[in-house]
Parts: C-alpha cells; structure tokens; sequence
C-alpha cells in the first residue's frame, strides 16, 4: 500500500518537473518588471490600495438578472460580469509550492497576474532563478474541470438565483455560474433558446429550463472525447429535476416562495443526486438507459410470490425486492411506473440501504405518477444487499420474509453476474448489456476474467465504462429510444433541442459493432430487445454477429426475460 | 498577339465577342464559338471581365446547353399554339402548360413549370419574354399585349397594333465596359449610345420635329447604330424603330439615361421596340424556327448564381429558415457607445438571422467563457429558434470569431465542425487569412456572393442543380463526400493516363515559345507549380502536391465548378485570382534545408467543355516578382486552352472508360428483392404488373410502360448475374451484364430490349416450371431465415454452393470485389488520405443500377458513413496523444476505432399486401480505417448473406489503382 502511494507521489513529482521542465523561462528581473509595470497600471482598480467603493461592494446581494435586461447586442463582459467584478487580489496557494496571484476580473478568469515563487533551494543551483512570464501560466488555471468530471448546476430561472452546485470537487468560480446562466436568459429573452455547447476535447455544457422554473445546467470537463456526451447530459438533467421532484414535490419547486427556505430543503436531495453524478456504484446503468437494472433469479416464482403476497398485506400495490440495488422482483404495478420512476427509486433504496439502517419510512413523489401528493416508501432490509420495498400507506412486520431466507441467499451469490448460474455465456464474451424494450428492464453484467492474455484485457472498471459508450453510442446514432410513454408533451418539445441523427436514415438500422484496439462491441436490436457486447480483440469480426445473436438466444431461452 | 503577349487589344468589330457575351443572340453564335477556342490574334472574350484587382471568373455557356435550354423554354414559354414541332406526349404537356398559364397559375408541378417558373422569375424580367423576330412578333403581340403596355399611363397616341408593332429585344449589356474602354462618353449619345449602341439624334440637333413627339420627352428613335455594340450585334434592332420600353419601364428621352445608369453589372435587359411592320410574310415556317432560337437561353439557375445574378431572390427563398454567418471582433472596448461596433460583416439580412445576430453577445460569451472553463475552444452550441434547431459553429482566429448558422436538418452536428473548417480554409485560400477577408470594405459585395453560394448549396440543393439531373438530391452524400479531405478520382486506363500525364507534363514544363525565358529574354512572369485535371468532375490527373490539391478542389467545390462541367454546360471558363495556399503560406515546410520561396501564388482555372484544369502558378520565387494585382495572362490561358484542346482527342477514350461496366462490379439493391414472396405471385406480377412491382419501379418515375420495362429489365439483370457467375471468364460475363443493363441506353425501351426481356421472362417460366417448387421455396426460404443460412438468393445459388470457396474465388478475383459467389457490392468509397483522392462508383455507373430502392440505400449509405466517419474522427486524436499518457480506465471515449458496421434493414415502400409482411433485405455499411500500408479510409455496403473482411476488400480495390 505504502510503495503504491509512493509511486503516485513519485510520479506526481516527475509530473510537476516536467511541467516545470517545459515552463517558457524568462528572467526574473524582465518578470518582476512586468508585474511592477501591471501593478501600477492597474493601481486604481486595485481594492486593496483604493478601498472598496460601496457602489462596487462584492458583497451586495447579487443581482445577476439586471444585466441583460437591456436588449441589443450583450457585450461579453458585461454579460459575465456579475455584481462581484473586482473581488480583490486572492492568494491561492498550489500544492507543489507554487502561489498564484489571480484576479477575478470581469468574471472571466483572466489571470491577471501570476508569480511563480521557486522555493529557495533553487537559488543556489541557478544564480537568477527563472520564472514564468506572467500569462503563460494561465495554463495552469485554465482547466477549472478535470477531465471527465461533470459540474451540476442549479438556479432559479426567473431570477437566476443559485439554488445548489455539485459535482466536481473545484466549484466553478460564481462569475462563471452568473455567465452561464446569463447567456441562456438573454438567448430566452430574444426567443432563441439555447440548449447545448460543445468544446475542443469534448467539454460539454447542457441547458435545461424545468417547469419555468427551475434552471439546470450540466457542465462536463473535455478529455471523453466522445461527441455523444451530450445525450448523457440531458438524460442527466432530466434523472435530477426528477430526483428534486421525488424528493421535494412538484408544487414546491414550483412555487418557489422562499429561496432560502428551498435552498435548504434541496439538501436532501444531494446524495440521490451525487449518485447520479458520479456513478458510484458499478454496473448500475439505469441512468443512462432508463431501464430498471434487474437481477434473475434463480427461482423467479418464489419470489415473485413472496413479493406480491406481501405488498398485498402491507396493503399496497407497489412492492419491489432489491439485490445488490438490482431489482429482483417487483409487483406488476411496480412495473407499471415510468421507467424514470422505477429507475429513481431503485436509486432512492440503495442510497437509504447505503445508510446502513435496517428499514425506513421515507416520503416520495412520484415526477410522474403524482407529483404533488407524497407516498411513503418503506424499506426493510432483509439481509445485507437485500432489500424489500413498499409504497404504502400502512407499514407491516418483515417476518414475512423468514422462509425465504435462503431463496434470497441464493440471489445474493449470484453477484453481480445477475443472472442465474443456468445460463451459460459463452467465454468469449466480456461484458453485456440486455434490454427488454417492452418492459424496460436490463441486466448486465461484466465477467472478470482471471487468466491475464496477451494484449491486456480491459480492467472490469474500463468494461462498464465501454458498455455505457457502446450504449450511448448506438442509441444516439443508430437505435432510436421510443418512451414516448413516460415523456410529456412538454418535455418532448424540449428534446426537440437535440436533433435525432436517426430520423436521417431512410433504412432501419438493425445491429452495429465497432472494432477498437482494445475490445470488439456489438450492438443488436430486435423487437423486444437490445443487445450490447463486448468481446475481446481476439474474437474474429466476422464471428460476432453469430455470438451475438447466440447469447441473446441463450439468455431468452434460459430466463424468458 | 505574339508581339504583344500582355496587355489588352482593342480591336474593332469583333464576332468572338459579341459571341461571348450576348447570351441572347444566337445568329452569330453558332459561328463563334467553334473559332474564338484559338483566337490568336483576337482579343480574348474574358478580357472584358477582368476586375480591378485582376480577379477573373468568367464562364460561358456552351451552345449545345444553351440550345437545350432554350427548347425547353420555348415549349414552356407556350405563347404561340403553334406545336407542331413536338412530339405528342409533349405537345400535351405545353397545351397544358398553356392553360394554366392563361389561367394565372403557372407554377408547380411538372418539371417543365418548374423550370418555366424559373424562367419567368429572373430578375427584372417579370413577366414572359418573347425573343420575337419578325414575324413571331404579331402572333405575340396580339396574344399578351397587355404585358407590354400595362406601366403605361394611357393609350399612347399613334401606336396602333396593326401598323405599328412591338417587339422585344433582348440584349446583354455590361457596364463595366465603360470603364476598360476608352471610347468617351460621347455628349450627345450618352449611355444610350455607349452602353447600348443606339445612336438617337434629339430632335433640335436635326433641326426638325418629329412628328411623334408629344409634351415635350421625344420619343427615342433610333436613328443610327454604332458598330461593335450590343444593339448592333443583336441584329433586330433597325434604324427607324423606336425604343418603348427597358425591362417594361417606359422610356424616353427624358429618362433614358436615368434607366441605364441603374443597371448595376452586366446583365440582361429586354428592350420593347415599336417598328413600323416590315412583315415578310412569305417565310413563317422560318420564323417559327426562328422564335425558337431567340428567346433568351434560360440558364440553370447555378450558372446564373455564379454570374452574380439574382441572389437576392435565391435568398429569399431560404429567408425563413435560420442561416447566418458573421465574423465578430471578440476585443470590446466597454467604453464604446456604439451599436453593432464588433461586427466585421454579416450575411445574410433576414428576420431569422437578424434574430440570431440579436443574440451575438451569447455567442462572443460563450466563446470567452468556455475555454476558462472545459479547457478547450468552443466548438459549437445548438439552440431553438422558432421551431427551427439551428446548429452554430464557431471558429476563432486572434482576436475575431467567425460564427456560422445551419439549421440542423441540413448540417447534422457531427459534421458541423467539417462544415465550419471547409469554409475557413476556402476564404484562406482566397484572401489569406479570415481578416483580409472580412476586414476589407471592398470585400463585402464578393463575400455576400461567397455566402450565398455556401447557404444555396447547403440549404437547397435542389434549386441549384438542374432539374433533369437528381430527382432528389443527397444532402448527407454530399456533406460526406464534400467534406472529405480528398477530391474523386476516376481511374483511367494506363495508356490513356499515360498520356494525359504526358500532356499535363508538357504543359507544366512551360518549355516552349512565348513561355521560356529565352524567347524575350525576360524572366518569365510565373513559374507553374503543377496542375490537375478534371474530366465531367471527376480528377483525372494530379501534379499537384496533396495540400494545394485539396486548396483547390475546395475552391471549385465552393463555386461548383464540378457539377458544372460534368454535364455539356461549360462552353468556355477561365478564373484567375490570387489564392494563398495553405501549405504554402504557412510555410509549413517541415524541412530545414528547403524553404519555400516566398512568393505570390496565382490560381488559373480554364475549362473547355467537360475539361477543366486548374493550374497553380507561383510569381516571385524564380519567376518575376508580380507587381500590383495583375490579370490573367494571355499566355498562360491560350496555352492551358491549348493543352486542353490537345487532351480532347482522349475524350473518347475517356467516355469508354465511364461507359465501362463497373470496375469491380456492383449490383442494384432492387435485385435483391423479391418481387413477391411465392412463385406464383411473382408469375401474377410479371404477367400483369402487380401494384407492388409496378410501384416499386414506378417510384422513379415515368409511364407505366417504362416502370414495366425497368421491371423486367431488374428482372433480366438479376437473372444475368448468376449466369455470369458460371461463365467462364468474369469479363466476359461482365460485358455481357453491362450492355444488358443498358448503359447508354435511356431507361425507356430501346427497340430490341422488348422482345429481349420477354424471351427472359419466358425463360423464366420455363426454369421456375422445371424447377417446380424447388426454386420458389428456396427463394422464399431465404427470406426467413435469411441470417443465418441460405446466403444466395438466387435459384442457382444451391448450385453454386457445391463449389469449393477456392473456385469461385479464381473465377472473378480481378472483377469482383466481394466474396462468395454472388456479387453482394452495392457501393464503396475508398479514400487514399496520403494522395488526397478518393474512388467510389461513378455517377454513371449508379445511374445505370436504376431501381428505386438503390438511391435510398445510397442515400442511407452516406448518412452511415458521416457518422462511421465522425467516429474515426474522434478517435483519431485519442490514438495520437492520448493513448499513451492517459492512464487506463480514465474517460477517453471509445478508444481508437478501426472498424465499424452497421446492418441495415430495408422494406420496400408502400407494400400493400395486408396478408403477408414485406420482404425485408438486409446489408451492411462499414467503414474501415486502414493505416498499413498506406493510411486509408475504406466504406462499403454489400450485401448480408456473405461475411466479408472489409481489410481485404479494401486491398483489393486500391490494388492496381493507377495513380
């Protein structure tokens, strides 16, 4: 563990030295000189000589919005100039002994200024130390996101108040939050809505207005290089305003009387949200599909039985049973949700059994099915990962469940394979995703393989990453999504802001499979199902259609999913 | 002329000229442009075009085109009822046409309106045109008269019908004449005389009254014609006839010069002369003849986009979907207290656009913004307009930022960034860099016909192609085909690239007379850098290094050239203008030892019919330092016309090249459907045409009769394929498919195909009888379980199966791209990315195929390929820089693809049959990236029923590839 940490912190270093390696090296008496002549330029603005005035106090309460009330043309800085421009000079201190001067100056992050101070020991080995002339380093600030991360932000449309950010571990800056949100408003007010933008390196920032009401805007880092980031993001956005109505009510993010109050009511959505955002837990690809991710069981009757035996005498209709966070069985009715819904509440349970406690009675509305009048959701936990849900008015003992003890043991090893030791995967497949279309349901698994090959295989993280592409990539592109049943109207007019590649095709697109360096994948879609695969490079081309079609016979076969 | 190599001739009456430039005149024409190829010691026609800064783009129109235009006018034009010319199903057609005409409604409909209604909507000519001579004038006349007098305020005194007639001429005027030529402004002719060539003596210089001078404005007689003017040339203005009208307004000495002077460019304008009734009567059959050649040649409406013509109405066609571009400054000076200061230039001025430019300040935002934020360039952002998506693309350069607008159902995301790139690097190679381009003043005028071409060709292709040639245009085929980096090539046989390389060769070496260094002793003015050659828009030869290729291409692409010259439209063009080629100008030379001369680039594009060769020359460097902004050399353009007209002897060999069958040969996806599921529907189909059959080749278009023989000619090639699969030698058999389906043939029936096709049918039953419900069921069964057994379709396919892999693989290794027995090859692209070209069918070779569900599949096929290719694009990046040092596991897309398929299912439309579900075809569309040996981008789309390794597919096809 230690030699391990070590390496990182090795590495950290010879990162930092090359970095500082390749630094454009001036002398320090040429970058003192700039920053003396910057100083005194800009002596008059600088707060800490002047003084604040009140006029241009940070501290004021914001006031964003009056900015772009003016029509015409919206300079840019006056756009991402929010009420705190001339926030004073900040110290920053970096981890690697290196402290930044910046400014926040007409909210654009312009680095104004910079010193990189070389520790002492340097002074010795060169008689004038170098230094970085003063905007080269901007480099070092200019990726306020790191690769990959996604940012959440929240406001209020109407006034563009910030109701919560999440995500990535730096805050965006709030003039950048201001601008964002800015650029939107004043698009609104011109009636060009704005919904999404695209960087080099694949950054990605997606608008979403909820109900008048609310403003989300997902902001991801580039470095996915992937263009269909886009279609995650707006499924993103939708999972939270969903998440927020489970959790708060729709009236209450309507009607939004007092922002403090909801500011702070919206705390308890975090954790449902954070999971959405990072995606803690593996192999959970409901996000993303919209699918209920299921578990088969060995003996589906069993259960299936217990389940609805016992949401009828907790006298509810809606009773479900999770393993490992995977739904295993559930009432018919609990079918009957929205896929969002069934989705979210999986998402619900297991960050309640993330909690340890043994059962809790929580309040749910449905975005859906009713989302102005609250349901308890009560959960028991059956065993450890094994967890046993109602929506329900009255709440009943878990002693039901004793018989089934071992049923349930017997889902549990089955891991996170999901499906029962009866169906035989071929060896050759590494990870799959299927999804029933009609009951929007999915399993998937990935299979660790323990013998190392030749070219390495995938680790099992990178294996559900590459499912999720192959997922996003295939149904973006080529397989069209039709749910058409849990969209409404208005929300279909909002997805009318991304444009559907697939209406391009005046064939239909049946299957697809795509051949990287690292692994093959295949996609295939029929009436009922999707299937996605994939299967190392050392698989033939030409033989992955017939294991594809194979595998999803087999497992249709076994389980009758 | 070899006296004076440079410098501009003023000559007097020239012929060639008036050839040139009088597109309505057709007596002189015929002779003309057979010599003015050559013209030694004439002035060039172009000469006049030349622009200030030394800029050229002249095109001319090509008789043949222009006399098959003016057919088609004439007949829509359907004043006279005079028919007799036509056949019958065309006399319909007109007589038709002439009651809606009359009936007010003339738009809509059949392509022939459409055209008509192009006709009639040119600029400044709003209402139908009569070239009317002679005789042709009265039935005119008395048929709409109104037309002609309707701006008049009241019955002009002395002007009656019978005596006196009108009639219109119609002439070609240039103002920018005045300018080159010396001639002074006479006192007394004004521009009446300059311009037109009318000369009109004001009544107090003759001393005497006129008699039809009525309050004072004299009525503009004519009362001379100066030589060498329009006037003259046009050949029906007479001494004595008085000039009524310009473009249906009224005229007279009062406002005569006032009406002139508001023509802007060289342009049409149609004159309404009153004559006194020289009727000769004896020769109305010539007249009639006569009529026909002098209407003025309506002329795609592309050509006359080039031409600068009517843009503003091109514009508003497409005004109401979102479209804009505008180069911003992205430097603001807060203190500026005017509006609209950042913006550089903005095209076009449209309530959409003007809503977009409203909204720049999110745009200039963003662009700030976002890169602090995700660490890269915005590259684009999507947002809803009205209910339009319009997709914004973004391309910064230092301070500026150029913004551009497309609506989504035009430019899919994926390809917005190729779109946005082409764009920028076609103004740098015209201007240099994006600030001299729009920075200038001066340049707004040439951007905004830039731009207009730009939106047309995304935003409504079809209005820009002849209506005759696509039926439905390929958006996403040519946002593919456009948008790769490399430009088509046609593969020519050896001998006959041999010597077009040998004559490009010759011409490049400028080793001879006026050209060498020697002759004046002067340093020679440019020194060529290579050229290339196109054939009917295919490149046919390359001496140009890749970069400048592509430079090049890009700008033909952007101003249509190809397109043009593939169809007998270009009589003669020529283009000069200063370009700055990428590579060069970036001096991007990645060897130390040689450095790029540093010197002005010139490009010279002359194409002569289907020829078109673009030649690159360089001034400075070894050649003469090039002063000022100077015109195109005299020289080089006889000698480029000169090489082309030296290349026109390979013509024919050229033609059999495009005549020839399919290199590796193709098959029509219609082949591979069934008609009808069983036999005997198939049986009941050919007999009597099922609604199914008939409808599915009736697609198309045109008579029953003709979808009938498509049909059985589908049929009849679909049963040749597997008898070339058993002859001998696959040549042979692909001769053999290629007469039969018709190559040169029109869709229609030739003579001898009729009986041929119905012997087929016969043969037909015959095998279907013998071979009972062995056949049938075989057919059918295919259909089933078509994934996984049974690959051949076809009756012999079992037959086949008995041989060995190995035999069938000798029988056709050179002809036949696919494996298996049967040919599955529908399309390909295969695209050499070190050479810069690509090869896929040609367009013949897909027209050939016919069937209805071939172009959809095409269709589909380039929209597969934009995102196979979007795919490779992304992952190019990631397999340059990031595969090493990104640690594993972390977000990096898909990671490097190399090949990717997709499988498609098609059904044929509209299948009517309740009973039994349609037949369904399946086939693949894959894209290959090659990088060994040579780095390749291969797309193909075959068939399902044979796996295929496209690695071997793609070798195989570049193989031998003559480059």
């Amino acid at each position: 563990m230690s030699s391990s940490s070590n390496l990182v912190a090795m590495k950290k270093v010879v990162q930092q030295l090359r970095f500082e390696a390749s630094i454009n090296r001036v002398k320090v008496s040429q970058a003192a000189a700039d920053l003396q002549q910057f100083c005194l330029q800009n002596a008059l603005q600088d707060p800490l000589l002047t003084g604040v005035s009140s006029s241009t106090n940070p501290f004021r309460p914001q006031k964003v919005c009056s900015f772009f009330a003016s029509s015409g043309a919206l300079p840019s800085h006056i756009a991402a100039r929010p009420a705190e421009c001339n926030r004073p000079l900040r110290l920053r201190r970096m981890n690697h002994g290196t402290t930044l001067l910046w400014n926040r100056r007409c909210g654009q992050l312009g680095l104004l200024g910079c010193v990189v101070l070389t520790e002492l020991r340097r002074h010795d080995a060169t008689p004038e130390p170098a230094l970085a002339p003063p905007l080269v380093a901007a480099n070092i600030l200019e990726m306020m996101l790191q690769d990959g991360s996604t940012h959440l932000l929240c406001l209020t449309a109407s006034s563009g108040v910030p109701l919560f950010t999440r995500g990535a571990p730096r805050q965006l800056p709030f003039p950048v939050i201001g601008s964002l949100n800015g650029v939107h408003m004043f698009g609104g007010g011109q009636g060009v809505v704005l919904s999404s933008c695209e960087t080099e390196g694949g950054g990605k920032v997606v608008w979403r207005v909820f109900r008048d009401s609310v403003m989300l805007i997902a902001v991801s880092g580039g470095g996915s290089s992937s263009k269909e980031e886009e279609a995650r993001l707006q499924r993103l956005l939708e999972d939270v305003w969903s998440c927020m109505v489970l959790v708060l009510g729709q009236d209450e993010l309507t009607n939004m009387r007092n922002v403090e109050r909801l500011k702070r009511d919206l705390r308890s959505c975090f954790s449902l949200i954070d999971q959405l955002l990072e995606e803690r837990q593996q192999g959970i690809l409901g996000n993303l599909t919209h699918c209920a991710d299921s578990l088969l069981p060995p003996n589906p009757a069993l259960l299936q039985q217990a389940v609805d035996g016992f949401a009828q005498a907790a006298d509810s209709e809606f009773g479900c049973l999770l393993v490992h966070g995977r739904i295993a069985a559930a009432t018919e009715k609990w079918w009957r949700l929205a896929p969002q819904e069934v989705v979210l509440l999986s998402a619900v349970i297991r960050s309640l059994s993330a909690s340890g406690s043994a059962s809790c009675d929580y309040p749910v509305f449905l975005p859906h099915g009713s989302p102005t009048v609250a349901h308890r959701l009560l959960r028991f936990q059956l065993l450890p990962g094994v967890d046993v849900c109602v929506l329900a008015e009255s709440e009943l003992v878990g002693l039901f469940w004793s018989p089934l003890v071992e049923a349930l043991r017997d889902c549990l090893a089955l891991g996170k394979r999901c499906m029962p030791t009866s169906v035989s995967l071929r060896p050759d497949v590494l990870a799959l995703l299927l999804i029933n279309r009609d009951t929007r349901r999915s399993v998937s698994c990935v299979r660790t393989h323990p013998l190392p090959s030749d070219p390495p295989l995938p680790s099992e993280a990178r294996c559900w990453e590459l499912l999720k592409l192959l997922y996003i990539f295939s149904s973006t592109r080529y397989f069209s999504q039709e749910e058409a049943l849990c969209v409404s109207p208005e929300e279909r007019s909002q997805r009318g802001n991304t444009e559907d590649f697939v209406l391009g095709f005046s064939h239909q697109p049946l299957q697809c499979y795509s051949v990287t360096d690292e692994c093959k994948s295949y996609g295939l879609q029929t009436a009922q199902h999707q299937l996605f695969l994939l299967m190392p490079p050392s698989v033939p081309t030409f033989a992955l259609r017939s294991v594809a079609t194979q595998t999803l016979s087999d497992i249709v076969a076994a389980t009758g999913f | 002329m070899a006296n004076v190599p440079h410098g501009p001739v003023l000559c007097g009456p020239n012929p060639e000229v008036d050839g040139a430039e009088n597109y309505s005149d057709h007596d002189s024409s015929a002779s003309s442009h057979s010599s003015c190829d050559h013209s030694d010691d004439l002035e060039p026609e172009w000469l006049d075009d030349i622009q200030k800064n030394g800029e050229l783009f002249y095109l001319e129109l090509s008789e043949g085109e222009e006399e098959a235009a003016l057919a088609q006018a004439d007949a829509s034009q359907g004043v006279s009822t005079n028919h007799v010319r036509f056949s019958e199903k065309e006399a319909e057609v007109i007589t038709e046409q002439d009651q809606r005409q009359r009936g007010g409604s003339r738009a809509k409909g059949e392509p022939a309106l459409k055209r008509l209604a192009r006709i009639l909507r040119r600029k400044r000519r709003p209402s139908q045109r009569r070239g009317g001579k002679d005789a042709g004038k009265d039935s005119s006349a008395l048929s709409q008269p109104a037309s002609i007098l309707k701006n008049q305020p009241g019955p002009r005194p002395g002007v009656t019908v019978q005596q006196q007639q009108l009639k219109e001429v119609c002439v070609y005027l240039n103002p920018k004449r005045l300018g080159g030529v010396t001639t002074p402004l006479s006192f007394s002719g004004g521009l009446l005389e300059a311009l037109l060539g009318v000369v009109h003596r004001p009544s107090w210089t003759r001393g005497q009254g006129d008699p039809t001078v009525s309050r004072g404005e004299e009525r503009l007689t004519v009362h001379g014609l100066t030589p060498n003017s329009p006037a003259i040339k046009c050949g029906q203005i007479l001494i004595g006839d008085v000039l009524v009208a310009v473009d249906d307004v009224d005229v007279t000495s009062e406002n005569i010069e006032r009406v002139l002077s508001c023509i802007p460019g060289p342009t049409q304008v149609r004159l309404t002369m009153e004559t006194v009734a020289p009727v000769d009567g004896g020769n109305t059959g010539d007249t009639l003849s006569a009529r026909k050649t002098k209407s003025s040649p309506p002329v795609s409406q592309l050509v006359r986009l080039l031409w600068g013509e009517d843009t503003a109405e091109l514009q508003m066609s497409i005004g109401h979907i979102p479209h804009i571009v505008m180069y911003l400054s992205l430097k603001l000076d807060s203190a500026s207290p005017q509006d609209e200061e950042e913006i550089y230039y903005q095209y076009p001025v449209s309530e959409a656009s003007t809503q977009l430019k409203g909204v720049r300040g999110i745009f200039l935002t963003l662009c700030d913004m976002l890169e602090n934020v995700t660490g890269g360039r915005i590259i684009s952002s999507s947002l809803q307009l009205g209910k339009h998506l319009v997709h914004v693309g973004y391309w910064k350069e230092s301070n500026n930022l150029l913004v551009v607008g497309l609506p989504a159902e035009r430019v899919p995301l994926l390809y917005l960034q190729t779109v946005v790139g082409d764009v920028v690097r076609t103004l740098k190679v015209m201007y240099g860099s994006l600030d001299r381009a729009f920075c200038k003043a001066d340049h707004a005028p040439r951007l905004d016909h830039f731009f207009c071409l730009f939106f047309q060709q995304l935003i409504q292709p079809s209005r820009l192609t002849d209506v005759s040639s696509a039926p439905s245009p390929d958006v996403s085929g040519t946002l593919f085909l456009d948008g790769l980096p490399a430009v088509r090539w046609l593969t020519l046989p050896p001998e006959i690239k041999m010597e077009v390389d040998t004559v490009l060769s010759d011409f490049e070496s400028s080793d001879f007379g006026e050209m060498s260094e020697d002759f004046f002793g002067l340093r020679r003015l440019y020194v060529i850098l290579g050229s290339c050659l196109f054939y009917k828009s295919y490149l046919i030869a390359n001496h140009l290094p890749k970069e400048d290729l592509l430079d090049v291409c890009l700008y033909c692409q952007h101003y249509c050239l190809l397109p043009l010259a593939s169809e007998q439209r270009v009589g003669q063009l020529v283009i000069w203008r200063e370009v700055f080629p990428q590579q060069r100008a970036s001096g991007g030379s990645t060897a130390p030892v040689f450095s790029q001369p540093q010197g002005r680039h010139f490009l010279l594009i002359v194409g002569l019919r289907h020829f078109m060769q673009c030649v690159l020359l360089e001034a400075g460097g070894c050649a003469s330092q090039a002063l000022g902004s100077p015109g195109p050399d005299c020289v080089y353009v006889d000698q480029v016309k000169a090489t082309l007209l030296q290349l026109e002897v390979l013509e024919a060999g050229i033609e059999e090249r495009l005549n020839a069958p399919p290199a590796p040969c193709l098959s029509c996806a219609d082949w591979f459907l069934p008609a009808a599921t069983t036999a005997r529907d198939r049986l009941d189909s050919l007999a009597s045409s099922s609604p199914v059959f008939s409808k599915l080749a009736g697609a198309v278009k045109g008579s029953s009769s003709g979808s009938r023989g498509r049909s059985l000619f589908g049929e009849r090639s679909r049963r040749s394929s597997p008898q070339r699969s058993l002859s001998d030698s696959g040549s042979e058999g692909q001769m053999d498919a290629g007469s039969g389906s018709g190559s040169s043939v029109p869709p229609g029936f030739s003579p001898h195909s009729t009986p041929d096709s119905a012997r087929k049918l016969g043969g037909r039953r015959d095998s279907l009888g013998s071979g009972g419900s062995d056949g049938s069921g075989g057919s059918g069964g295919h259909f089933k379980i078509s994934r996984m057994k049974h690959p051949n379709p076809f009756y012999l396919g079992t037959l086949k199966k008995t041989l060995t892999e190995r035999e069938t693989e000798e029988m056709y290794n050179t002809m036949k791209l696919t494996s298996g027995a049967e040919n599955t090859l529908f399309h390909y692209v295969l695209m050499e990315t070190v050479q810069g070209i690509f090869i896929a069918p040609t367009h013949r070779e897909v027209a050939q195929l016919s069937g209805s569900i071939h172009p959809q599949l095409i269709r589909n096929f380039h929209h597969c390929c934009l995102s196979i290719r979007a795919a490779f694009q992304q992952s190019l990046p990631a397999r340059g820089r990031r595969a090493a040092d990104r640690p594993q596991g972390a977000g990096w897309g898909l990671g490097p693809l190399k090949e990717h398929g997709v499988l498609f299912q098609c059904k044929p439309e509209n299948w009517t049959d309740q009973r039994k579900p349609a037949p369904t075809m399946t086939y693949w569309v894959i894209g290959r990236m090659l990088l060994e040996p040579v780095p390749q981008e291969f797309y193909v789309c075959f068939h399902d029923s044979v796996a295929e390794v496209p690695v071997e597919m793609a070798f195989r096809l570049s193989f031998g590839l003559a480059l």
